[in-house]
């Protein structure tokens, strides 16, 4: 078991060197000169070349990128992921100042994904072939092919405008968060949601359901002690995984709803050519997804004995 | 399977709808509404304030909110107000500013001559694009004569300094402090919070020298979406907004309790022609094809069909008050798709099968790129006029700001679509920054007309009495509209804002930048 966990930490590393090189080469690689940008948002008036070419050599940009890459990495190494061109703080400062707004939207997102999904998922498989069921379907259908911006407008009509009950944009509030987070966890829950329906069916079809109808279990017992335990297996997996989206996947979410996140850091960091912001964003984002799916399978031993003693019948 | 059942499935439904109005109840309450005397909230873009220090301008540029105020102010007509400085001398190419007595800084500390010389100072060091390379200060430019005096002497003579310093970049600031932490100024607003990306709060300044204003406060709230501002005006989270979207301008208007105001033109969407490109974008070097260009496009369409009738018909490349009576002197483009035909006949363009036109082989195409605020819907409207005469068109949409800069300082444009804002009161700042050959922009090279031109820029630049500037600049603009054929005016555009109908006293200026919000009063 230590074994495994350290194989699949050491693994992770060469994954974090991946993830640092097409970071970096992506965001330098787009059109856009960030002295260029430093330059004309400081003032009204084009800039001259000097001036220009002043703040290149200030900001390095003159070194060739192998060179950059590797000051950077190895400032990476030691937790030091340079300074923003555009408000020349420490990246990780600035990160570290827009992620709880990102990670209280995505708790909340996936309390509400979860609220939705599990009942849904659990409903739709114990009246399989129902209208409820063939609803539960339409609308996981309609949850995941509906664009978020579009989803999140149209909360914001009902919601804002219409019953005046949440406020269209910002953070202030106690409700603020709720129209983000549902615009984002209504997509997870209906992954979510399709995954418990599948799962109950698949477990419900096993013997030791059979046999604890069988003992005269209620089907209520039967469904949420016996049959939900071993169906939310995969799902508790999936959820892991579904939380690292909802981190890095709440971009287009932040914009709409001026939610001040690390999603929105990157859109303005992209527009500005921050490289430093950009590529410590990604590498950011990786390390917490990698991490989160590491947690995932790490979790999924630790919940399904039967992957334990699998392996410790192969070992042995 | 299909006959399982939970026992009471009733209930399980009625817990998620709990959880959800549980949800819904925990939001009550945390809809912000405006209406509250004497409090406004704007809705603005995204905040592009610069945060760095000595090059910070927080609260004054890009969206200047009256902390600080320059010595003098820019009317909506362009001129030049007392505010700070209550009058001006000039010696030789000295100029020399008398300071309004009795008027303090937000923290209680007198306004003198000093902070004058700080605030410029600062500007001096913290300079890197370039701001000062046309107002031409120095570290040793500002001399305190007393506590109310003081003298600003240029590197070099500059008498259109008075026009220049009037613009939001040059606001006093109070000695020792740095507005990238807290600007400090004399204005009718202090600062009492600022949050990146989120908002900027203000109150009212107890200790103005003027007339107080009627907002007790006043908070910007940055919201870049132009729909979600729409939205929070709507729902009444914000009592105003700026920017208005052109296309939503009309729905505003029609829905009751808001209002909808447009201000004067204050920039013109043009069309910057590549005079020097090289192949393929080599085709604008006649004269003929240029002229057929502006020809082709009906202007009136566009701002009627396309931008939903805001807009104005206009010749020049900045507001018509800059030029005063001397606008008349440029007569820009008609609209006359028979005359611009011929001129392509005559240059050897004939008519190919599909519509096109060839020359010598070579299909006549141009490629177009503008700035990322123009939709695709003007792009191609310009497109399809220039079809009508048979000149195709290419468009390189540009996602953002950045991608745009870096195509046009490539060279690989032919057409490229603009609108500069008109933020100071000098007449020949336009002309001289995009097109004067001496000017240090990296676009110029692109767009100078040459050395008649720069005579004229020259002697525009030297001149003492605004009269003959704004002539200059006239004649400038005639040659660059008229003759040459190397810009053409579009239309002006008129900012538009939105808001509550109890916001009151409201006057837009032409120049954001220049926009009074101490006048402003909300209620019934």
């Amino acid at each position: 078991m230590k074994q495994f966990v350290l194989i699949r930490i050491l693994s992770l590393f060469p994954l974090w060197i991946g993830i640092s090189v097409l970071a970096f080469v992506l965001s330098n690689l787009a059109p856009g000169d960030p002295a260029t940008v430093i330059a004309h948002r400081l003032s009204d008036v084009p800039p001259s070349e000097e001036q220009i070419a002043s703040i290149r050599r200030e900001y390095h940009l003159d070194d060739p990128m192998p060179v950059r890459y590797a000051r950077w990495l190895g400032g990476a190494a030691r937790g030091d992921l340079g300074r923003s061109y555009r408000t020349k703080e420490p990246v990780f400062n600035e990160l570290a100042a827009h992620f709880p707004a990102t990670l209280q939207l995505a708790c909340v997102a996936l309390v509400i994904a979860l609220v939705i999904a599990l009942p849904l998922g659990v409903l739709a498989a114990v009246r399989r072939g129902s209208w409820l069921d063939h609803g539960a379907r339409v609308g996981a259908l309609l949850g995941a092919s509906l664009p978020s911006y579009w989803l999140g407008y149209l909360l914001i009509l009902i919601f804002a405008l219409g019953t005046g009950w949440l406020p269209v944009a910002g953070r202030e509030g106690a409700g603020a968060a709720v129209l983000p987070a549902l615009t984002l966890g209504l997509g997870t829950s209906t992954t979510l949601a399709r995954l418990t329906r599948s799962s109950l069916l698949e477990v419900l079809g096993e013997d030791f359901i059979r046999t604890a109808r069988a003992k005269g279990l209620s089907e209520w017992a039967v469904v949420w002690r016996h049959a939900l335990r071993g169906a939310l297996i995969p799902v508790l997996t999936v959820t892991g995984i579904a939380f690292g989206h909802l981190l890095g996947g709440a971009v287009i979410v932040e914009s709409i709803f001026a939610w001040p996140g690390i999603g929105n850091l990157l859109v303005n960091s992209i527009y500005d050519r921050d490289y430093p912001m950009i590529q410590g964003f990604v590498l950011f984002m990786g390390t917490v997804f990698t991490l989160l799916s590491l947690v995932a399978d790490l979790s999924y031993l630790w919940i399904d004995p039967r992957i334990r003693l699998a392996k410790k019948r192969r070992e042995g | 399977m299909s006959d399982l059942r939970i026992r009471n499935p009733n209930s399980a439904i009625r817990h998620v709808l709990e959880l959800a109005l549980c949800f819904i109840l925990l939001a009550c309450g945390a809809s912000r509404r405006v209406g509250g005397e004497q409090e406004l909230i704007v809705g603005a873009r995204a905040d592009d304030y610069v945060v760095e220090p000595l090059k910070s301008k927080l609260g004054m540029y890009p969206l200047n909110v009256q902390i600080c105020e320059p010595l003098v102010r820019i009317s909506a007509d362009y001129r030049i107000e007392p505010l700070l400085a209550t009058r001006w001398e000039r010696h030789g190419d000295t100029w020399r500013f008398f300071l309004r007595p009795g008027v303090v800084f937000s923290t209680g500390q007198p306004l003198t001559g000093e902070a004058v010389r700080y605030t410029f100072s600062r500007l001096v060091k913290g300079d890197r694009a370039g701001i000062f390379q046309h107002v031409y200060l120095g570290e040793n430019s500002i001399r305190v004569m007393d506590d109310l005096t003081v003298d600003i002497t240029p590197e070099r003579p500059n008498q259109h300094l008075l026009e220049q310093i009037g613009h939001a970049n040059y606001g006093i600031i109070a000695p020792g402090t740095e507005p990238a932490t807290e600007p400090v100024g004399t204005g009718p607003f202090r600062l009492v919070e600022y949050r990146r990306g989120e908002w900027l709060k203000l109150e009212r300044n107890e200790r103005y020298w003027g007339q107080h204003p009627n907002l007790r406060r006043l908070t910007f709230r940055f919201l870049p979406d132009d729909t979600t501002r729409v939205l929070a005006l709507q729902a009444g989270e914000v009592g105003m907004i700026l920017d208005a979207p052109r296309e939503q301008a009309a729905t505003l208007r029609a829905q009751s309790g808001l209002r909808v105001v447009e201000a004067p033109v204050g920039r013109v969407a043009s069309i910057f022609l590549n005079i020097h490109g090289q192949p393929p974008y080599d085709l604008l070097a006649s004269k003929d094809l240029r002229r057929a260009v502006g020809l082709a496009i009906d202007r009136r369409v566009l701002i009627e069909s396309v931008w939903e009738g805001n807009g104005e018909m206009i010749s020049t490349i900045g507001p018509r008050a800059m030029l005063g009576e001397h606008a008349q002197l440029v007569q820009g483009f008609s609209h006359d798709p028979q005359q611009a035909a011929q001129l392509l006949g005559q240059e050897g363009w004939t008519p190919s099968a599909d519509g096109g036109r060839v020359r010598d082989g070579r299909r006549l195409t141009l490629t177009v790129i503008a700035w990322p605020e123009f939709d695709t819907a003007t792009l191609e409207f310009v497109q399809a006029q220039l079809a009508s005469v048979g000149i195709e068109l290419q468009i390189v949409k540009s996602p953002d700001t950045a991608s745009y800069q870096a195509r046009i300082e490539s060279g690989e444009f032919d057409l490229d679509l603009e609108a500069p804002n008109q933020n100071d009161a000098n007449p020949i700042f336009l002309p001289a920054l995009r097109f004067y050959s001496k000017s240090t922009g990296k676009t110029v090279r692109f767009f100078a007309p040459g050395s008649r031109f720069d005579e004229i820029i020259e002697a525009g630049i030297e001149a003492d009495e605004r009269d003959e500037v704004t002539r200059r600049s006239a004649e400038a603009q005639r040659l660059l509209i008229d003759e040459e054929a190397i810009i053409i005016p579009l239309a002006g555009l008129r900012r538009i804002y939105a808001m509550q109908d109890d916001v009151r006293d409201f006057s837009p200026h032409p120049s954001l930048l220049n926009q009074r919000w101490d006048i402003i009063s909300v209620g019934q």
